[in-house]
């Protein structure tokens, strides 16, 4: 009897000691990692369900529609509130939703580590145990000098020669790549798919990044040039086309003319328009001086994924889904009218996949194709003749670039190989652009 | 080709690791997508994918869904170089915002299959190890005596390449009848209330079916074999004793007299038809087959029957011209008079060439089109087969693929209509060129093929519809005869033993298969002879049922231990007015002795109580065109409405005669109910209603007596 009373006493003691020695809870891993497994698929910046957005604990904080975070994200989770979230959902444990409480409780602190500690770690080179998928390959103007993007990195190589060196960087994918005209910049776009985008500015010959810009929540395509050097201009999964001056490393302008992701970007020869293609079907053409939005350049037909532009004129080509590559110019020769192609200059052979690389050589007479199978195909950009198949490709091709000298055309894609094929199709040599580990017991552990 | 050389070259990538063979793509990591919905048409399986990803629905095209993974937008799903931070495998955990939601956590099973399969080279695989030949499963029906105990699922996949799998967790299962039995993602089966529910077991396009059958848990049941008028009951019966459902009883002569006429000729007896019958002492079997059989050979028959046929095959001026409708009509009712064993009709259908004024089952053609419609059509009507999601996709329950789709499209490809000598006439012929049924995905010149049995049955290129016709309705077809056979049970019954009668498939499962065998069998027994079914059908005991239920079967809608009572349809019901009341109501273009059920086609008494009953307007060949609902705006009209308010005053009418006879008011009252209702009144009720006229305007007070029948549910039902 009284043994039983002692060992009543003793674990109600026991309880409140442990109430007592409990360390407060932690935001960056106990509330942080639930909101994100949770949570975040409705509440992310693209969906923002009932106005609130929970990225961030700023974000949480904020609240949304229904009132300040922190209490009303509580009320929501434990049933007080209805619909009980997770909406349609599981509900979560009770010791979930008793830590949250208690979080509050305790003041609700953010105890996240700065992030720069992981962003210095992520600037370590990358070890490849296994070729990386190969996004983009571009040549410095004189062709001496061949970028290829590798896995949170460049790699910049002296072409036919030795790998110079590795760049490291934020974004886990870079997407697009592209010399300044005079050869002194390198930009880079990409990040890390669903979470963030990233270009960079780099001064070739220091190989010193000047510029890094962390925005948006998902990843940049198409980085291009203005003809004389001074503008940047990228594409983003968040529907948008930015323009950033080179030298700075400062936004010109945001502009939301496309109604779905934009992949491609590329400047008329005066530098006063620019083209972007996207998955809303358009090509379209605005004004650089003011953003303003003047038209489509093509008759909507299915997404588009590619475009290039004519080294001498105002030609495009593009290409997507239907895996038809089209030629365009961007001066439309009368008024449009409904239903208006009468900027197509040519339709080429369809080809086996959706086009996913488009390149025209620097002597304007050949234009490339590369598909999502693997295929890639060499035309006459003036007659629309098959010169050459470049085969030996496993699985897609992501980035085109012809040499400088328009007698070379280098491939890359999903084998992680660069090849270099004569403009007849016949392969010239293949490299793996990346330092591979001998072996790969790394990826036992 | 290409995923061969990526197998190749992705093997050798990833030989260095591991000495196993790899986890392949379709096999281990296709059914991970397809369990976790990533594939279902809400979500990345829906025609435009969801958020930019794109997936075949249901995993039909797993080639389509790896090019999606590892190459789409420049392969932005996979990470060769940190498995883990591919998008594929974040995206599903939470590892990133998704707005699906957390399918698995990252110390799940699939989430660990999902990163070393891309450790191992992320590889496609050999399509034929990951072909499913057959599922098995255990138990392979489920019987419990009561609602409460659950019972654990055993599924064993067997492969094209000999092997075998326990795919428990990876099979998809749901319940036709969840409020029966509710099946849990682990294959549990939980049996919640008495009933009868089939639960389907899905892994990689192959479908299996689990019966599951609760009992009441109810004790003191005590089969009384109430006996069998002929097989149908046997099975039937046998099906109730199994369930522990008590049949109701057979219904009385006046009840029978009612459902049979209007079942057999679309019109209810007249009172002195069911005096006679009810007087009649002959023994109640031989007394009712002998009134099937008088019923049947009454013209009326060929006109109700004439209804559904013209129904089926939309008959209608809007689609065949005004003449053709009525040539339509004609041979529909020649055939239908004839009794045309059911084969010859169809055949005369599908092989039809030439005028569809001069030969007028070419009408067929007249209303379908084209060549997809006209295979959509033919299939659904005459087997049973909806077609049309493999239009798009592979079906994602049934065998269907897509290339079966347009292969039994090419018989149609040549059949084409021009104009005849008059604008109306249309002229069924067969193209000569430019009839090739492409496929939509690749354009692929797509050659007649039948759905199965090819060895047996030739295709003859100059004739196409001929070749088809021979395979549709050969007895070899195991979906012609038992489509019509189930089609004619559930006009009778009020359900089909497969239902909807025109949605045949093995996830669809028959309520009692052995009698659907049994009445399938007797039909080509007698060679398609459609009245020979129709008379079994009648006669059987399960038929003359009452509609009434006992302790035992309240419950019961699918085993036929009671009648259902069905919603007079519009015709039936117009002419019922008519019958009961007397009076006749007048159209423009018919004579004014027509019936509604001899109307050509819907143009007839457009826009009135026909319509607003659901006579359909004959634009498909679904059954489901025809409502049989009840609605507010009908019940409104028959209580306020001019059609039954007139009829019952007509002058000429059957009220207007009786009162300036010198009858009692009993007599007068008798007379309405067997009008109206089709029986006689029982003594209570002829106390009120002789109490009711006695107190007031006689006439008028006949007048709302007879409204009340004609708004009474035993008067809107066939029951």
């Amino acid at each position: 009897m009284t043994k039983r009373l002692a060992q009543v006493v003793l674990s109600g003691w026991w309880a409140t000691f442990a109430l007592y020695a409990q360390s407060p809870v932690s935001y960056q891993k106990e509330i942080e990692p639930v909101l994100k497994k949770q949570c975040l698929g409705c509440h992310m910046a693209q969906n923002k369900q009932g106005g609130l957005l929970l990225s961030s604990y700023s974000d949480f904080q904020k609240g949304g529609a229904k009132g300040p975070g922190f209490t009303t994200v509580v009320g929501y989770i434990s049933g007080e509130r209805q619909p009980r979230m997770p909406f349609g959902g599981k509900s979560l444990p009770d010791e979930t939703i008793a830590t949250f409480r208690r979080w509050v409780a305790e003041g609700s602190k953010d105890d996240s580590a700065s992030s720069t500690a992981e962003v210095s770690k992520l600037h370590q080179p990358a070890l490849y145990t296994a070729p990386p998928l190969v996004m983009a390959i571009a040549f410095s103007p004189d062709g001496k000098l061949l970028a290829v993007a590798g896995y949170r990195e460049i790699l910049l190589h002296e072409y036919g020669g030795k790998l110079l060196a590795r760049l490291p960087g934020i974004a886990m994918r870079i997407h697009s790549l592209a010399f300044s005209p005079d050869g002194k910049r390198l930009a880079a776009v990409g990040g890390d798919p669903s979470e963030r985008g990233e270009m960079q500015i780099w001064d070739v010959a220091s190989r010193r990044q000047t510029a890094s810009i962390v925005t948006s929540n998902d990843t940049f395509f198409g980085v291009s040039f203005s003809p004389d050097g001074t503008k940047i201009a990228f594409a983003g999964a968040d529907k948008s086309v930015r323009l950033y001056d080179a030298e700075t490393g400062k936004e010109i302008r945001k502009m939301d003319h496309h109604e779905e992701w934009v992949f491609g970007t590329v400047f008329g020869i005066d530098g006063k328009r620019l083209v972007s293609v996207s998955r809303d079907r358009a090509a379209k053409l605005t004004e650089v001086d003011t953003g303003r939005f003047i038209e489509n350049v093509n008759l909507l037909r299915e997404p588009l994924t590619a475009v290039t532009r004519h080294p001498k004129k105002d030609w495009i080509a593009v290409g997507g889904a239907e895996r038809i590559p089209y030629l365009y110019k961007l001066d439309r020769p009368r008024a449009m009218r409904i239903a208006d192609d009468s900027t197509l200059i040519r339709k080429f052979e369809k080809q086996d996949g959706p086009i996913l690389a488009l390149a025209i050589s620097p002597d304007g007479q050949l234009l490339a194709v590369g598909s999502e199978v693997g295929d890639v195909r060499i035309y006459n950009l003036e007659t629309g003749e098959l010169k050459g198949k470049c085969t030996g490709h496993v699985g897609g091709i992501y980035t085109l670039v012809f040499h400088p000298s328009s007698k070379e055309l280098l491939t890359a894609g999903f084998d992680g190989m660069v090849r270099s094929y004569d403009v007849s199709g016949n392969l010239l040599k293949a490299f793996a652009p990346v330092p591979l580990e001998k072996t790969a017991v790394a990826r036992n552990d | 080709m290409i995923q061969r050389s990526a197998l190749l070259f992705l093997t050798v990538v990833a030989a260095t690791s591991i000495a196993a063979a790899p986890l392949s793509f379709v096999k281990d990591i296709m059914p991970v997508l397809n369990k976790e919905g990533c594939t279902s048409g809400p979500c990345h399986g829906g025609a435009k994918g969801k958020a930019g990803f794109k997936l075949s629905l249901r995993g039909y095209d797993p080639e389509f869904d790896y090019r999606a993974i590892m190459h789409d937008l420049s392969g932005r799903r996979f990470n060769r170089t940190e498995s883990e931070k591919s998008l594929v495998i974040l995206k599903p955990t939470m590892g990133v915002p998704h707005g699906g939601g957390l399918r698995f956590d990252t110390d799940s099973e699939y989430y660990k299959q999902l990163l070393q399969w891309m450790r191992e080279g992320a590889v496609f695989g050999d399509p034929v190890s990951a072909t499913v030949t057959k599922l098995d499963v255990e138990p392979a029906e489920i019987f419990v005596p009561k609602a409460g105990p659950a019972q654990k699922m055993k599924v064993v996949a067997h492969f094209a390449d000999g092997s075998q799998r326990d795919v428990t967790k990876l099979a998809q299962y749901n319940s036709s009848v969840p409020q029966t039995a509710e099946v849990e993602d682990s294959g549990e089966v939980k049996t919640i209330r008495q009933g009868e529910a089939a639960v389907m077991v899905r892994y990689e396009g192959k479908l299996s079916v689990v019966p599951v059958t609760v009992l009441a848990g109810k004790t003191g049941f005590n089969w009384a074999n109430a006996g069998e008028n002929n097989y149908i009951d046997k099975h039937v019966n046998s099906k109730l004793a199994r369930l522990q459902l008590l049949p109701s009883d057979l219904s009385g002569d006046a009840e029978f007299l009612r459902r049979v006429s209007f079942d057999l000729v679309g019109v209810p007896p007249t009172p002195n038809e069911i005096r006679a019958f009810t007087a009649d002492k002959t023994e109640t079997t031989k007394k009712r087959t002998a009134m099937i059989d008088k019923l049947m050979a009454r013209p009326e028959f060929v006109n109700h029957w004439s209804v559904k046929w013209s129904d089926l095959l939309q008959v209608n001026r809007t689609k065949l011209g005004e003449k053709g409708a009525w040539a339509f009509h004609e041979w529909i009712r020649d055939s239908l008079a004839a009794n045309k064993p059911y084969d010859k009709m169809v055949k005369e259908l599908l092989t039809a060439r030439g005028s569809t004024y001069q030969n007028p089952p070419a009408n067929f053609f007249r209303f379908t089109a084209e060549p997809k419609v006209a295979m959509e059509t033919a299939t659904q009507l005459f087997m049973g087969v909806r077609m049309t999601c493999a239009q798009c996709h592979d079906h994602p329950f049934e065998q269907w693929t897509q290339n079966q789709y347009y292969q039994l499209t090419a018989f149609f490809g040549k059949t084409a209509v021009k104009s005849g000598m008059d604008s109306e006439e249309g002229v069924i012929y067969d193209k000569r060129e430019d009839f090739d049924i492409k496929h939509p995905k690749d354009g692929r010149v797509m050659n007649p093929k039948f759905l199965f049995a090819n060895d047996k049955f030739g295709v003859k290129d100059e004739e196409l519809r001929e070749s088809l016709a021979t395979w549709l309705t050969a007895r070899e077809n195991p979906y012609f005869a038992k489509a019509m056979a189930n089609r004619l049970w559930s006009y009778f019954m009020g359900k089909g033993i497969i239902d909807p009668v025109d949605d045949i498939r093995a996830s669809n499962p028959p309520s009692n298969a052995p009698l659907l065998e049994a009445l399938t069998k007797d039909f080509l027994e007698h060679n398609f002879d459609v009245r020979h079914l129709i008379r079994t059908i009648v006669n059987s005991r399960a038929y003359q049922l009452s509609y009434k239920v006992n302790g035992w079967n309240g419950e019961d809608e699918l085993n036929y231990s009671h009648a259902l009572p069905r919603r007079l349809s519009a015709e039936q019901l117009f002419d019922a007015v008519q019958s009961a009341t007397g009076s006749k109501r007048k159209f423009p273009e018919v004579p004014e002795e027509a019936k509604a059920q001899d109307f050509v086609d819907p143009h007839v008494a457009k826009g009135g109580f026909l319509d607003l009953f659901g006579r359909p307007e004959r634009q498909t060949s679904c059954e489901c065109e025809r409502r049989t609902d009840v609605s507010l705006v009908q019940a409104l009209n028959l209580l306020n409405g001019s059609m039954i308010a007139d009829s019952i005053a007509d002058p000429e009418g059957r009220l207007a005669k009786l009162l300036v006879k010198n009858v009692s008011n009993k007599e007068l009252a008798e007379e309405l109910y067997l009008a109206g209702l089709g029986r006689y009144p029982q003594a209570s009720e002829l106390v009120k209603a002789d109490e009711y006229l006695s107190k007031g305007d006689r006439g008028e007070r006949a007048q709302d007596l007879m409204w009340a029948l004609l708004n009474s549910n035993g008067f809107l039902f066939n029951q």
